[in-house]
């Protein structure tokens, strides 16, 4: 046997940036977090941090031997990063030594939740802003009554005015290069319709221009939050609109994630480029793809998401689905424009067990909503000459081709989107999961991607529900028994059961209604023979 | 060594693997083909292993049923009858029948941990490992573990965690694992290969230090590279042209040999590379046993 002969199929991929996580403990207790618990004792040392930042300077050394070009990108996250002070000077010391002896680029960032600013790290973050690149990313919601309703201390008192007083520390820090300084709202079922408020609130009162918003993840919208949704994008779009007209700039488009995007060039790749040169480190130096698979592993508990540690480095067979696949292997319909949709894959694993796998529901509506509202603004900035026809250049291409985390967003320009083979060829001429030919239109088949108006009958989507759910055709048949015979009563289990089939409809967005529909009838069915029976 | 005829019970499947290879997601037969080609085999053989595989089998359990029937009522030695199956499906009906029925084996395939099973997903995009897992346990719970195999199919998203995969189903009380390579739909390179054996070199250690007492990995444990070496796969089709067995042609007269259906030899070039591989982690693993005086 001569594995020799055997060619190659992927080309060396260079882990150069990384988001850290210092310290698992936090100081707040917001009602939407995704890490399920507060770890204290999880608190990355100091010689791991100088181990992880020699490990990205390694790799972008390997990367300049093989004539790629690669700064170091870091961005210290948490927990709270500001509960260990020790690393993230260490990360910035050691960072800026190596910087000069590889001669390679160092950025820098932090997303905190702005409560905690004392007097050290005041004066480390002056040092950093001056010499590197240090941007700040504040997690904060909105006017204290709407930061009020997720965001409060472990106590349940209120985050807001610590932040309020920290907040004129750090419009000082960055008074030079505002730009650095970004705040990121996370929006909520009872925040969404604050969502104006808190723009106009940070740009007005706090005179922070660089913004984000994003609608939480993992929670299941309803059609009226993303109506709200789409009318308070909507006065955010009139009030930039109106700003850019009267100032002749993009800035203001600029600073406003995800109007930003109508900006950029359209990414039509990948939703989502974590783990192409891009991973988390935890506080033991291990790697996962990004950090919500680490904190969704600390329950799931799945080794096969460790992908390496930065002793012994990145362990590229482990992280290679998420460096392989495109746009195509995503389980939307083909004839959706991906561009400018990005998604978080995570949540895709989280929900359906597979990053391939959109989580689409209302969250799809929610993306669309962005997408309209960047057409519009694109739209708008060409008829008023600010940006000329999409085949020249992007005036604001030197801008977004800056290494480093720039633009309030998730660092989506430092998680590259380079794809070397597609997982397979047979995926990218897809048809419908029935057999059929389908132009991925109908609403009702989302399950199967498509459509089968003309072979309905034979579409095995329904079908395959029910399989799947064995249970389903049992209570059925129970259902036609109680028509029959009125003596049988459902046991608590059995109907655990049905509530437990009920929650897995009520993930399912395709179907939905005729599932509904089935069994609300069954469900009440069942009630009134409990209660007829007790 | 036996020959192992494969029956595709029917084409339809409730899982729409990212990975599958099968273009023919919708045939059905009826009992009647069923029962012609099986009349076929016997003619020429009377003594074979019977594997029901699809589409998803279990969809048509009646079918499975009535085979199983109508052979035992025959004068023929089938060995075993191996259920080849996604593991989503398992209702009491089947749960009886292997209660019942000595011969019938469950081969259930799921490709180690919920990450490295991601690309074997229902129609609806969701990773069927919830599922599998949970009728697993439950066929634990029936004491009918010992008649469950796991099929592996390792690929390049999901070589990298092998060892950790049947640590995995280990724990779950998977006490047999058969570890595949993906065939046609994700090309393969050396990087897979070396990992490949990378990996079976750990789980080899871990046999023989007793961390996997009572596992039973066929590419280690159970593998015989010269008999497999001559084996060629067929694919067996009907006057319809639909494809309806598969055997390796290991007996001497053979169904294959018949012109009442028409063969085809699908054992490849990249199929022999696999093989290869096989036998030399195989040969390793002796060699192992034999330093450490086990064999």
């Amino acid at each position: 046997m001569n594995l020799n002969d055997v060619p190659r199929l992927y080309q060396p991929n260079y882990t150069t940036s990384a988001m850290m996580i210092i310290h698992e403990d936090c100081n707040l207790a917001c009602s939407y977090c995704y890490e399920k618990k507060n770890h204290k004792n999880r608190k990355m040392s100091v010689s791991t941090a100088n181990r992880s930042i020699n490990y990205l300077f390694e790799q972008a050394e390997q990367a300049k031997l093989n004539n790629e070009s690669k700064s170091v990108s870091v961005t210290m996250f948490g927990g709270e990063p500001t509960l260990n002070f020790p690393v993230i000077e260490e990360c910035y010391r050691t960072g800026v030594f190596l910087s000069k002896n590889y001669g390679i680029d160092f950025s820098d960032g932090m997303i905190t939740n702005g409560t905690l600013l004392d007097d050290n790290l005041y004066s480390l973050m002056e040092e950093m802003i001056e010499n590197i690149n240090f941007n700040t990313q504040l997690s904060i919601d909105g006017p204290k009554h709407v930061q009020d309703l997720n965001r409060n201390k472990k106590d349940g008192s209120s985050s807001f005015y610590d932040i309020e007083k920290n907040i004129k520390k750090y419009k000082k820090l960055y008074e030079k290069k505002p730009d650095s300084l970004n705040i990121h709202g996370v929006l909520g079922k009872n925040t969404i319709k604050n969502l104006y408020e808190s723009f106009v609130f940070f740009k007005e009162e706090w005179g922070v221009d660089s913004l984000w918003f994003i609608p939480a993840q993992g929670i299941i919208w309803t059609p009226d939050e993303v109506k709200i949704y789409d009318e308070q994008m909507g006065m955010i779009t009139d009030y930039i609109l109106k700003k850019t007209k009267q100032s002749n700039s993009l800035k203001e488009i600029e600073f406003y994630a995800p109007l930003n995007r109508s900006l950029r060039d359209s990414r039509n790749v990948k939703p989502c480029g974590v783990g192409n040169g891009y991973v988390t480190v935890n506080y033991l130096g291990d790697i996962y793809p990004c950090h919500q698979f680490y904190f969704n592993n600390i329950s799931f508990k799945d080794e096969a998401l460790k992908c390496g540690d930065v002793y012994n480095g990145l362990d590229e067979d482990r992280i290679r689905l998420f460096q392989q696949y495109d746009n195509n292997d995503m389980s939307c319909p083909k004839n959706c424009s991906h561009l400018h949709c990005y998604r978080c894959i995570a949540i895709n694993y989280d929900v359906n067990g597979s990053i391939l796998s959109q989580d689409r529901g209302e969250y799809c509506s929610m993306m669309k909503i962005d997408q309209k509202y960047q057409n519009i603004v694109k739209k708008e900035i060409k008829n008023m000459g600010l940006l000329k026809d999409e085949d020249e250049n992007n005036p604001l291409k030197d801008y977004y081709s800056k290494e480093g985390l720039s633009g309030p967003d998730c660092g989506c320009k430092v998680r590259g989107d380079l794809v070397d083979k597609k997982i397979s060829e047979k995926y990218l001429n897809k048809k419908c999961k029935c057999g059929n030919d389908c132009d991925g239109d109908c609403e009702n088949c989302e399950i199967c991607d498509g459509n089968c108006k003309e072979n309905s009958e034979n579409c095995l989507c329904k079908e395959s529900f029910k399989t799947r759910n064995p249970l389903l055709e049992v209570y059925s048949k129970k259902v036609e028994d109680i028509n029959d015979d009125k003596k049988i009563f459902f046991t608590k289990s059995q109907l655990d059961d049905m509530l437990q089939i009920l929650s897995l409809i009520e993930e399912k967005t395709s179907h939905r209604k005729d599932y509904e529909t089935e069994f609300s009838d069954l469900f009440s069915k069942i009630i009134k023979n409990l209660e007829e029976g007790e | 060594m036996l020959e192992t005829y494969v029956l595709h019970i029917t084409k339809e499947c409730n899982c729409d693997c990212k990975y599958c290879y099968e273009k023919d997601k919708t045939s059905k037969y009826k009992w009647e083909e069923i029962k012609i080609l099986l009349d076929n085999i016997i003619k020429y053989n009377k003594e074979f292993v019977l594997e029901f595989l699809g589409g998803e089998p279990c969809l048509r359990f009646d079918l499975i049923q009535q085979t199983y029937n109508y052979l035992e009522n025959l004068d023929v030695n089938v060995h075993e009858y191996v259920i080849t199956t996604n593991g989503t499906i398992l209702t009491e009906e089947i749960l009886n029948f292997l209660v019942k029925n000595e011969k019938i084996r469950f081969s259930i395939s799921i490709d180690g941990t919920k990450f490295m099973n991601s690309l074997r997903v229902f129609k609806d995009g969701k990773n069927t490992y919830d599922d599998v897992v949970k009728n697993i346990k439950t066929l634990r719970d029936y004491n009918l573990l010992n008649k469950v195999s796991v099929h592996i199919t390792t690929h390049p998203y999901n070589i990298g965690s092998l060892d950790v995969g049947i640590k995995h189903l280990y724990e779950m009380g998977i006490r047999e694992i058969g570890i595949g390579t993906i065939e046609s739909t994700i090309n393969i390179g050396r990087e897979y290969f070396e990992r490949y054996i990378f990996e079976l070199n750990i789980v080899s250690e871990k046999i023989i230090n007793k961390q996997y007492e009572g596992l039973f990995v066929d590419v280690l444990c159970g593998y015989n590279a010269e008999e497999r070496k001559n084996d060629k796969r067929h694919y067996i089709y009907d006057d319809s042209g639909k494809k309806i067995a598969e055997s390796y042609g290991r007996a001497k007269n053979d169904i294959t040999e018949s012109n009442k259906y028409k063969s085809i030899d699908v054992s490849g070039e990249g199929r022999n590379l696999i093989k290869e591989v096989r036998a030399y982690v195989n040969h390793i693993h002796k060699e192992r046993l034999k330093n450490a005086n086990i064999i």
